[in-house]
């Protein structure tokens, strides 16, 4: 069952991988699935849209676990059973004609060889190599975890975005996330209480390319109001309590302060504008200007250029000359104003005045909490040992036992071993030999027969 | 000038591995008994230029053969070939395994020349021990692989014409060696693709997405979980065993270096063609 089910799952792994998922596009293969639209209605009816996650993948994989589960115990027993001499079919078998029941030159033989000796019953039972025996079962305890980590994480995973602007504080409050993602048996009280103040982002800008090497200067801010300094990369995530605090992307966050004919203050702001990594306008947002009516949309460029009379791009993703492209309308769409702002200058418009004397960064993080991975890890790290022990660790053995024959006692030997045969074959031969010659020595055997 | 020097030692390479492949055949079918020693000899010194391009590269990119196909498919191929002379080393009388490294090594190499070889920067995610160990089990995943595919050849081809090529070892023993690399090489695809999973978990905070690179990586451990499992347990040596090898292998190459040709995956942004 367990071979007819591996091959099931390749099979089906193989269809997922054909069939497109959520997680990628598949090349001109969108193309050729819209060729065939009852086909994709088919998939979606029979509810194998998403692939990965349907009835039929999770259905084998549920198939998968409880025989995993039935050859895990039987591996363990096996093993168990293996320590204290387990009687099995053996690979090799020979019999000596012998006078006298007596193990002790037997017993140092097979020390000589290098295997534990212990007396069972009638059985004089040799073992050598005996973590050998453990591969099989460590390697489908690992199968078992990776299925409970995928449980785990199916049912328990948190994961949350955020984002900070320099300067701001942030407080892990279910409301304060942008999105948020969580399992059915996730619960509130295992989201730990913290604040996280981002005191500095920075990102290496790579020839006119996209920045990398995000980094954040973040201080953690426990409930007893202690602080720890730290800094957040792409790898090098931010662990606190089972949450992982993740550097995802960055943005820019422009200072805007408007000002009124009577020089009122109507708004101070610092406003975090949307990064699109889905390839649309990056840094665009709009907001209400207070008791005004007035409505201002805005583009950040952060390496400003005037291409035309009202085109405007930026020439790097570097903010080496920071502008905002202004759009203002009042409460009935009317264009009051629409142009450029550049960084630490001032528009005026129907005597209103518009300033724009600094920007921040700000850096979007992803909060994730999920208990399944820890196992997933002790699954892989047991599930590699479990493999290097069973494909490498040799686990020999050779048993005696007499029983009475036509001309006096006959030894019977039997020994097995899963790898390394013909060397095996060889050892057990000189040791059958070393046995017949030692009983010989004590003048004890008959003929041997083999 | 560093990378006009590594693409000149590249074709070099391109060429030994080449004639590499004609001597050790040559050698098989005219039964000279020099021969596979110079063929085997040709593979070495191709290493050597093949080692030499790949240094040349890494001091003028600044890292390691791992950003795009081109980097990719070298490097895996200098650990084939590295296998390759290993398995030599211990077992000479199977230089005709050659017959099977050399052609798939220069074809490999010689497609990733189509490629860019621009020096892309460094992404993000690249900055983490993990990287080390998932790109260093996937280019010993694929030497022991493709080594282990190659003796199934010959284990055929001696079953098949059991008069020819008589200083091969026999069946027995093929089947046993095609079986040791393979089993050596699943549990190098499986470190791969656990260390490629713990990576991308401390990357972006998810073990598996179902990445197609991901999907098609355990497909191929799948395949040869199927050929070891039906061994171990059903004793499925022989003819069936060296054909699962290459049908194997072929989906352990479609893995690592075709998935990028049909999807979009996480894998794309750097792995350029």
């Amino acid at each position: 069952l367990a071979y007819n089910l591996i091959v099931i799952i390749t099979l089906e792994t193989v269809v997922g991988a054909l069939i497109p998922q959520a997680q990628f596009s598949f090349t001109g293969y969108t193309k050729v699935m819209s060729r065939f639209p009852q086909f994709t209605l088919f998939l979606k009816e029979a509810g194998l849209l998403p692939f990965f996650s349907s009835w039929l993948f999770m259905g084998t994989m549920v198939l998968f676990f409880l025989n995993t589960l039935c050859c895990t115990i039987e591996q363990i027993q096996k093993a168990f059973y293996r320590q204290q001499g387990y009687l099995e079919t053996a690979n090799l078998r020979d019999i000596i004609n012998t006078k006298l029941e007596g193990p002790d030159s037997i017993t140092d033989v097979m020390q000589k060889n290098g295997f534990r000796v212990r007396e069972i019953g009638d059985y004089l039972f040799a073992q050598k190599g005996l973590l050998g025996s453990w591969g099989v079962a460590l390697f489908h305890l690992s199968l078992l975890m990776l299925i409970l980590g995928v449980i785990l994480t199916q049912a328990m995973k948190f994961e949350g975005k955020f984002i900070i602007a320099e300067g701001q504080t942030w407080s892990n409050q279910v409301d304060n996330y942008l999105g948020r993602n969580a399992g059915p048996w996730f619960r509130t009280w295992m989201r730990p209480e913290f604040q996280l103040h981002l005191e500095k982002f920075s990102a290496v800008y790579l020839q006119d390319d996209f920045p990398q090497q995000l980094t954040s200067r973040v201080n953690l801010i426990k409930p007893d109001n202690t602080v720890s300094q730290h800094i957040v990369q792409v790898v090098k995530p931010l662990r606190y309590k089972g949450f992982t605090i993740y550097q995802a992307n960055h943005g820019y966050a422009p200072e805007l302060i408007f000002v009124n004919p009577r020089g009122d203050t109507l708004l101070e702001a610092v406003i975090s504008l949307n990064t699109n990594t889905n390839g649309g306008e990056n840094y665009v947002d709009e907001i209400d200007v207070p008791n005004t009516g007035f409505r201002i949309h805005m583009r950040f460029l952060p390496d400003f250029r005037q291409d035309g009379p009202k085109k405007f791009s930026s020439r790097s993703w570097e903010p080496k000359n920071p502008g905002i492209v202004v759009l203002v309308r009042d409460v009935t769409d009317k264009i009051l104003y629409q142009g450029p702002l550049l960084l630490g200058k001032e528009i005026s418009f129907e005597g209103y005045t518009l300033k724009f004397p600094a920007y921040r960064h700000w850096s979007g993080f992803n909060a994730i909490f999920d208990p399944g991975y820890p196992v997933i890890f002790a699954g892989f790290i047991l599930g590699t040992i479990g493999l290097i022990i069973m494909f490498y660790l040799d686990y020999q053995r050779i048993w005696v036992w007499w029983e009475e024959g036509e001309e006096g006692l006959v030894l019977h030997i039997r020994g097995k071993s899963m790898k390394k045969r013909e060397e095996f074959k060889e050892l057990y031969q000189a040791i059958v030999n070393e046995i017949t010659e030692a009983l010989d020595r004590e003048g004890e055997t008959g003929a041997a027969e083999s | 000038v560093l990378l006009k020097a590594e693409l000149i030692f590249f074709w070099i390479t391109v060429f030994f591995y080449a004639l590499s492949f004609c001597i050790t055949t040559a050698a098989a079918i005219f039964k000279r008994p020099g021969w596979p020693r110079v063929g085997v000899a040709v593979a070495g010194v191709g290493l050597l230029t093949h080692t030499t391009a790949i240094i040349l590269r890494w001091i003028a990119v600044g890292h390691g053969p791992y950003i795009n196909l081109y980097e990719i498919a070298s490097s895996e191929t200098w650990f084939a070939v590295v296998t390759y002379l290993y398995l030599y080393r211990k077992y000479p009388n199977l230089y005709i395994v050659g017959s099977f490294i050399m052609p798939v090594s220069f074809l490999l190499i010689g497609f990733a020349m189509f490629g860019t070889k621009n020096a892309n920067p460094i992404p993000d995610t690249f900055y983490t021990f993990w990287l080390i160990v998932h790109i260093l089990f996937a280019k010993l995943a694929y030497g022991s692989c493709l080594v282990g595919a190659g003796i199934g050849g010959v284990y055929l081809y001696k079953e098949k014409w059991p008069g020819r090529l008589n200083t091969l070892p026999d069946l027995a023993k093929l089947d046993h060696l095609s079986y040791q690399f393979i089993s050596f090489g699943f549990i190098m695809l499986a470190i791969m693709i656990f260390s490629g999973s713990i990576w991308a978990n401390e990357a972006w905070g998810r073990y598996w997405g179902w990445d197609p690179i991901e999907t098609w990586s355990l497909i191929s451990w799948l395949v040869y979980a199927v050929y070891l499992h039906r061994r171990v347990t059903s004793r499925w040596e022989g003819r069936k065993a060296a054909w699962m090898a290459i049908v194997s292998v072929l989906v352990l190459i479609f893995a690592l270096f075709g998935v990028n040709f049909v999807y979009q995956s996480a894998h794309s942004g750097y792995m350029k063609i």
